[in-house]
């Protein structure tokens, strides 16, 4: 479902702000936590999610090195700490076809 | 009005180059020439199929027009424009396609728009298509995501079906049996004489008593009672 975000993995991170949407879309009360990302450099980026949840920065830590292996990027990710329920991750994109990754076919599988 | 007098060889004959606007603005279109032979196309259509299968064909000869009906000659094609054209390519796969045609600005010219429609999941893998194949401003990547998130949901929620069904004859059948002899109880008799009420069909009835069964109670205690309630099914 996460890769419908992008061919590559800095769309990817770019159709993060939609997320909440896109599960919402398929599932009414299904509620994500805000997401926002900020480009800093072409290489330097971070993530603020907003939950009422405390770590939910770290399950999206997670989710995010899943999805760069998906897509054979090299990141490093970090998380930075929390403040009044907001959470923020550096991600730092150290190569986007560090390998193959898995294949994807935006039709879905036969 | 004045009519250009341009050879229709290819878009480098446009000043106002169309094809390339409609390159990123409609991957999939296509612009035909007075004699109804193709002259340009989009880059997602070359992805479907290689740019000498489109260029110099005529339009009619790639494509067989289902609907509407009337189209037989390059004459024929200015009448539809405007309206919904149900197409087929003619060479395998031979994939479904939806388009409007319209008059280009340079006279004499058709430019026709391409969709998958409702095949769109299909062709995206026929052809390994990607997002970066459609138009930014087009939503068939979303509805491929609707169709897989959907998919996703109606197939846990089958399961989840499945699961409380199995629970449901589980506890149907735990409502219709005696715990203590595993029996039929009086719910299950009562409903299985009414079925054969309501059917009208033959069936006998008998009735055991058990004779002295207190006195099993009473002098041996209800154990041995519940054992007896027990082995008498049996």
């Amino acid at each position: 479902m996460l890769r419908f975000g992008g061919d590559t993995f800095i769309e990817f991170l770019h159709s993060l702000d939609e997320l909440p949407d896109r599960a919402r879309l398929a599932v009414s009360d299904f509620d994500l936590p805000d997401l926002d990302l900020r480009d800093q450099t072409a290489t330097q980026y971070s993530l603020t999610c907003r939950s009422p949840i405390a770590g939910t920065g770290h399950v999206f830590i997670g989710i995010l090195r899943a999805m760069a292996d998906d897509y054979g990027a090299l990141v490093i990710l970090e998380h930075l700490g929390a403040s009044q329920g907001i959470e923020t991750i550096s991600i730092s994109l150290v190569a986007c076809e560090f390998s193959t990754g898995h294949r994807f076919d935006f039709g879905g599988q036969r | 009005m004045t009519v250009c007098h341009v050879d229709l060889i290819g878009p480098a004959t446009d000043p106002c180059n169309i094809g390339a606007i409609l390159d990123v603005l409609c991957p999939m279109h296509l612009v035909l020439n007075k004699t109804g032979h193709i002259i340009h196309v989009g880059p997602t259509l070359i992805k479907i199929r290689e740019s000498e299968d489109w260029l110099g064909k005529r339009f009619l000869e790639v494509f067989s027009l289902k609907r509407p009906r009337s189209v037989n000659s390059a004459q024929d094609l200015e009448a539809v424009s405007g309206s919904k054209l149900h197409l087929q390519l003619r060479d395998p796969p031979t994939t479904n396609l939806k388009g409007v045609l319209v008059l280009g600005h340079i006279a004499g010219q058709l430019i026709v728009n391409l969709s998958f429609g409702i095949s769109a999941a299909d062709a995206v893998r026929d052809y390994e298509l990607t997002n970066t194949d459609f138009a930014p401003t087009d939503l068939t990547i979303e509805m491929l995501y609707l169709v897989e998130a959907k998919s996703a949901a109606m197939k846990a929620s089958r399961k989840l079906n499945l699961r409380l069904q199995g629970a449901m004859i589980a506890a149907e059948e735990q409502a219709f049996t005696d715990t203590l002899t595993g029996l039929k109880n009086r719910r299950a008799f009562d409903m299985i004489i009414e079925r054969h009420l309501v059917a009208g069909t033959a069936y006998a009835l008998m009735q055991i008593d058990l004779d002295f069964f207190k006195t099993v109670n009473d002098s041996y205690g209800h154990a041995a009672g519940d054992h007896v309630l027990k082995r008498l099914p049996e």
